[in-house]
């Protein structure tokens, strides 16, 4: 049972992480190949704080997403005006110098040891309850103003600049929000795990993420986190064939690129799905009465 | 003269770092995104020329001349399954980034499954490893790869700048439809363009791979060649050959000063001041998104 109850929680967390890819690829369409080093960010300094000070949890989470906002804010304002390949290739360049700087600096970080002995403070209902807050409001920031901002400069930042959009300022702001839950997961998965290391933080994670969206539909949150969902407790089910893991999961995406381009949801949401399930059992009886 | 020779070093590095740009900006310069599956076809073929010479002797010749049509046979199938569909169906740019990183992390775990992370290391191939021209020590290695990779240059801008393929490539990439129109068979041109690009690629692996030792994480090299295509502007394709120049004295400098373990840190601040000075690259030719 603790098995389980392990397993889910680090799903929880993970998911946490991959709904901040939704939130840059599916919202604004900004492609980051390094979203998981403001997850290291945000578990080194959740790491560094719980082993070397006495601050309370909730003090160390504040300041591990503050971490990650402000990381964010240092690689998002020199990058954002680009394009996207160049967007993608430095954000994959911040991953390498994080993990370069980790493992070098090692009398503060550990190098490539890592820190261990964090005191384990997560469990499956803190982890669940941070993951429904960060679905709260990343469907609450999908449906406001900046949301539909977001959506607009995806499909054409052009047009969308030229409505009166501050493209720059949007961009910036949702790499910088997106930056800060990678950090969140990032601390609760430090004290989760209670071990950090920096090679589980390079880019292959990130590309990971960027699949399971485009997998869920780039357009769908649900989409998202029924991808993340299946494809984080897959490998614990299937332990047997675990090297064959990366292989799978990459022929899944080829086959759903290929196939479904939109994602296995679309533009659906799940909710949506069900009402309109609803609408139409409505319309039918009504016309049934009708004939 | 210390530094002269350090300057040699690094333009025989960068000559690797110019082949990786030149196949990863041949790809961009067509189809318009950034191609993450050439770090893939680098590290299959640094494994497929290990177990060439394993099988055939220690010819090096032989070696390259097979590797350079392995590179291109792989490339072209890679094309085949990654992107022909999506570009039959017109598919978003992002899909076609997706299918590539998928592709490259497949091509690396399949290499890591078969060899298991362990380190392999090609033979020596020149019996001095070192010759003294005047007062400099150059490895042979070094000269080989400086050589090949010019060898290989020139007769790449041959045939781009001279032939009727070269034409139709370089057309290609200027604008697909025109192109169509004239009565260019543009999927035979694309596959041609992938042979090209994979042959450079596979050439470049092996480089690596005699350089530094064979692990499946030599696709990170693709990262370098991203980043000197950018440096010499995204798209260009004489602008690959200063840009890998560049980027490759650059990282010699850096880690003759600095020590290896910040090199990465020091590339990626060089990369962002240099995308902040000047985003259109050192030719300031760059291929703009169609509006």
């Amino acid at each position: 049972m603790d098995y389980y109850y392990n397993v889910l929680t680090t799903v929880a967390i993970n998911m946490i992480a991959i709904l901040s890819m939704y939130l840059l690829i599916g919202l604004t369409g900004i492609f980051s190949m390094g979203q998981a080093s403001f997850m290291c960010v945000g578990a080194y300094t959740a790491g560094m704080l719980a082993t070397k000070t006495a601050l309370p949890f909730g003090v160390v989470i504040i300041i591990s997403i503050a971490a990650g906002l402000l990381s964010a804010l240092f690689v998002g304002i020199p990058v954002i005006k680009l394009r996207r390949d160049y967007i993608a290739l430095v954000t994959l360049g911040f991953g390498e110098a994080v993990v370069a700087l980790l493992n070098n600096m090692s009398n503060i970080t550990g190098g490539a040891n890592g820190i261990n002995n964090i005191p384990r403070k997560v469990n499956l209902w803190i982890a669940l309850g941070f993951l429904v807050v960060v679905v709260f409001i990343i469907l609450n920031f999908k449906n406001s103003r900046f949301g539909r901002y977001c959506i607009a400069i995806k499909n054409d930042e052009l047009s969308a600049a030229a409505m009166g959009i501050n493209v720059a300022r949007i961009k910036l702001l949702s790499f910088v929000i997106a930056g800060g839950i990678t950090a969140l997961a990032g601390c609760l998965m430090a004290y989760n795990t209670t071990y950090i290391e920096p090679m589980a933080y390079g880019s292959a994670k990130s590309i990971d993420w960027i699949c399971y969206v485009f997998v869920g539909g780039v357009n769908s949150l649900s989409g998202t986190l029924v991808a993340g969902a299946v494809f984080n407790i897959l490998p614990e089910a299937l332990r047997v064939v675990s090297i064959y893991r990366i292989l799978v999961q990459g022929v899944i995406v080829l086959l759903t690129i290929n196939f479904l381009p939109q994602g296995l949801f679309g533009e659906a949401e799940i909710w949506t799905i069900f009402q309109n399930l609803f609408k139409k059992k409505k319309r039918k009886t009504i016309s049934s009465k009708e004939r | 003269m210390y530094y002269l020779q350090l300057f040699i070093n690094g333009i025989a590095l960068g000559s690797v770092y110019s082949m990786i740009a030149l196949g990863f900006t041949l790809i961009y310069s067509i189809l318009k995104f950034s191609n993450f599956s050439h770090g893939g076809i680098m590290v299959i073929s640094a494994y497929v020329a290990y177990e060439i010479q394993l099988r055939l002797g220690h010819k090096f010749s032989t070696m390259m001349l097979l590797i350079f049509i392995f590179g291109g046979l792989l490339s072209c199938f890679v094309q085949f399954i990654g992107f022909e569909r999506l570009r039959r169906q017109k598919s978003n740019i992002m899909l076609y980034f997706v299918s590539s990183a998928t592709l490259g992390i497949m091509m690396q775990n399949i290499i890591s499954i078969k060899y298991s992370s362990f380190f392999y290391a090609y033979p020596a191939f020149f019996k001095p490893p070192f010759i003294s021209i005047g007062q400099f020590t150059v490895s042979v290695t070094d000269l080989m790869m400086l050589g090949i990779s010019i060898v290989v240059i020139i007769a790449l801008m041959l045939m781009l700048y001279k032939t009727r393929t070269g034409i139709a490539i370089r057309a290609l990439a200027m604008d697909s439809q025109t192109v169509q129109l004239m009565g260019v068979n543009v999927s035979l041109v694309i596959a041609i363009t992938f042979m090209i690009s994979g042959a450079l690629g596979a050439l470049a692996g092996v480089f690596c791979g005699i350089n530094y030792v064979l692990t499946p994480q030599l696709n990170a090299y693709v990262f370098k060649g991203m980043v000197a295509s950018v440096l010499g502007g995204l798209g260009n394709i004489s602008g690959a050959l200063y840009g890998g120049i560049v980027l490759g004295v650059l990282e010699v400098l850096a880690t003759n000063f600095l020590g290896a373990g910040y090199t990465p840190v020091f590339t990626f601040l060089f990369m962002v001041a240099f995308l902040l000075v000047r985003p259109q690259g050192i030719s300031g030719k760059i291929v703009l998104d169609k509006v």
